[in-house]
């Protein structure tokens, strides 16, 4: 049976929906009158499992179009460079963490051309300075 | 004549010198986005949102309506010109705009493009002023039945009217709603999905999802190996080509009619600016006596969608701002700036915040006119923005959007969030789940909790109070007829045709 895209997507709305009905336990349901802070989410977690499972079914009984190939070597570089600027940017400060995140960000950009990246890196450093921390005063340190 | 008053006033507070200056910022920072490829208004929007954090809410309001509009218009240059739509609803503007363009006429389809636009976009400001207050007064009789049964409509309408099949919409906005419930309920203080991280505890903002969801996942999209956002478009020749008398005539009648069906789509939640251009183009189609020549350069085919497409986003602040119901992603985003600001949009806004209500709206016409006389001898540098390459363009993308959303909260734990939001963004547009619902979900998700528990203490815990109360049957009825009507129809196949630039799927 092939994945389509009805099939992964109801597979997420429902996984998605039972940890939510699972979670909500942990809190007290109430009655309709008076609902506890575990009643909604319960309801709502219900109704993406069954919209999960009504795609599921439907992908099984009718097929589909396929799910297309997603980029990974590009989500897994950008997702990479977002973590380490906001790991770096409170420690190393607003300088070394922007060129960090434009040198490892553009790695998912072929051809890579690091000479480029530097002075584009210098450039952005300029500007997000002036803009975020001269013009909007953002409590983020220039230097570590 | 209170009318002309409270005209008088708004325009007193939109032609200070800091809201013009504002204004000004906002239409051209705007254009220059909308322009930009790969870049929709969504994304412009959450991208410039913390820039106008210093300012004061009006300033801030009317700069963000000024880059709203000014990336739509940006988007239609480049569909003329390049045939490459910024956004969804530019799609439309292609089909004959692009033709066109190369018959010569480029400069017909902008001009007219732009006229439309602003005529479209006046008249629905007249009608949000006639409007507005006295639905504001009729509002102010909503309970929390009502205001349920609101945005139930609204988040339907939106799974239904958007791409993909509604189940997908759907689940999207159940999506939506689960993000909205993370954190502290407010009634009973218990930590909900929180899973005992403290960064949760004050929920999920809606603009790391925002930016999650539609800026990163963006730019992943157009990072794919075989997807190609840098389309340099052959030089386009500007032939002088003043339209004449006659254009004229031919593209009144579509922008009277555009306007028409953009603030009917506009007023109704959930729909908006996109599903209006795709119907005034068919509407067009239908109505000409000689339908043969669209898809070929007809006038009407740009001016009516034009003006339709204004229209409904004038016209979405009637539900934004007076019942605090967003009509589309946009709205939702300008509503959630709203509250950052303090206000909370309501019934009460109009009367609490004159100068937030009258101001924008009269900041509207200003900026209109603005995009009027400084953009059409600006075309030509436009276009060569157009020509920046992407691997330059995503780093900056990349770095706006990560300070942004520090800067919203001054949290790292959020840079961290959106990282895992764009990537999950990404997955699910690649299984063309749609994500404005999904934003929709995350802004009205406590809302309709709250109204929904109140509804049902004040009805002793009757459910039937929803069909009892006869303005929410109303609701709950325009909310079925809505969903069998467009679920079904021929509407959404030709609302799912991919735009190049705004669904890169280029599978």
């Amino acid at each position: 049976m092939a994945v389509t895209k009805d099939l992964l997507s109801g597979a997420i709305f429902a996984l998605v929906g039972l940890i939510v009905v699972i979670e909500a336990q942990n809190h007290a349901m109430g009655s309709l009158l008076r609902m506890g802070p575990g009643y909604y989410p319960t309801f709502v977690g219900v109704l993406a499992i069954l919209i999960g499972a009504a795609l599921i079914a439907k992908s099984v009984m009718q097929g589909g179009p396929a799910v297309p190939r997603i980029a990974f070597r590009e989500t897994a570089i950008l997702t990479a460079s977002i973590i380490v600027f906001a790991v770096s940017l409170e420690r190393l400060g607003l300088v070394i963490s922007t060129y960090l995140l434009i040198g490892i960000g553009s790695l998912a950009a072929r051809p890579y051309r690091p000479l480029e990246t530097l002075l584009l890196s210098t450039a952005l450093v300029i500007v997000g300075a002036a803009v975020f921390w001269w013009f909007l005063q953002l409590p983020i340190p220039l230097w570590p | 004549m209170e009318l002309l008053q409270n005209l008088a006033f708004g325009f007193g507070v939109a032609l200070s010198f800091s809201n013009i200056l504002y204004c000004l910022i906002g239409v051209t920072v705007g254009t220059f986005v909308g322009v930009l490829p790969g870049i929709g208004p969504m994304a412009a929007i959450s991208m410039l949102l913390p820039i106008t954090f210093g300012l004061d809410p009006v300033g801030a309001l009317i700069m963000l309506a000024g880059i709203y509009y000014g990336a739509q218009f940006g988007s239609s240059v480049t569909s003329i010109l390049l045939n490459i739509p910024g956004h969804a609803a530019a799609a439309v503007i292609c089909l004959d705009g692009h033709p066109m363009a190369k018959q010569g006429r480029a400069a017909v389809g902008l001009v007219g493009s732009a006229i439309a636009s602003f005529i479209g976009g006046s008249l629905a400001i007249i009608l949000v002023m006639q409007f507005a207050p006295p639905l504001a007064v009729f509002a102010l009789r909503f309970g929390p039945t009502e205001y349920f049964s609101m945005m139930l409509l609204a988040l339907l309408a939106a799974a239904a009217l958007t791409q993909g099949s509604f189940l997908r919409g759907f689940g999207m906005v159940v999506m939506g709603l689960i993000i909205g419930t993370v954190g502290i309920d407010v009634n009973s203080g218990a930590q909900r999905l929180t899973f005992g991280n403290w960064n949760l505890a004050d929920g999920v903002s809606f603009v790391i999802v925002a930016m999650g969801f539609f800026a990163i996942a963006e730019v992943l999209s157009n990072l794919e190996p075989n997807s190609k956002p840098q389309m340099i478009g052959s030089d386009f020749k500007w032939r002088e080509l003043v339209p004449t008398w006659h254009d004229f005539k031919q593209a009144f009648g579509s922008i009277i009619r555009g306007f028409g069906v953009g603030s009917l789509f506009g007023v109704l939640p959930g729909s908006g600016p996109t599903i209006a251009s795709f119907v005034s183009y068919s509407v067009e189609k239908k109505v000409s006596r000689t339908p043969e020549r669209f898809g070929k350069g007809a006038l009407e085919g740009v001016t009516g969608p034009e003006s339709a497409n204004n229209a409904a986003a004038v016209a979405g602040f009637i539900p934004t701002l007076t019942l605090g119901v967003p009509g589309d992603a946009i709205m939702a985003l300008m509503l959630g700036c709203l509250m950052i600001f303090g206000i909370q949009p309501g019934p009460s806004v109009i009367t609490d915040n004159p100068e937030l209500f009258w101001g924008l709206m009269a900041s509207m016409w200003i900026g209109n006119l603005l995009l009027l006389i400084l953009n059409i001898p600006m075309v030509g540098v436009w276009v060569r923005v157009l020509k920046i390459p992407y691997r330059i363009l995503f780093p900056s993308i990349l770095l706006f959007i990560c300070i942004g959303v520090y800067a919203t909260n001054n949290n790292v734990f959020d840079i961290l969030m959106l990282a895992g939001f764009g990537v999950v963004g990404y997955v699910l547009s690649k299984l063309d789940c749609p994500a404005a619902p999904l934003l929709l979900g995350v802004i009205l998700g406590p809302l309709i909790e709250e109204n929904l528990r109140r509804a049902l203490l004040i009805s002793g815990g009757d459910p039937s109070v929803f069909i009892t109360h006869p303005i929410s049957l109303g609701l709950l009825l325009v909310a079925a007829a809505v969903v069998v009507v467009f679920s079904y129809s021929g509407l959404r196949a030709r609302s799912n045709k991919p735009a190049p630039i705004a669904s890169p799927d280029n599978d």
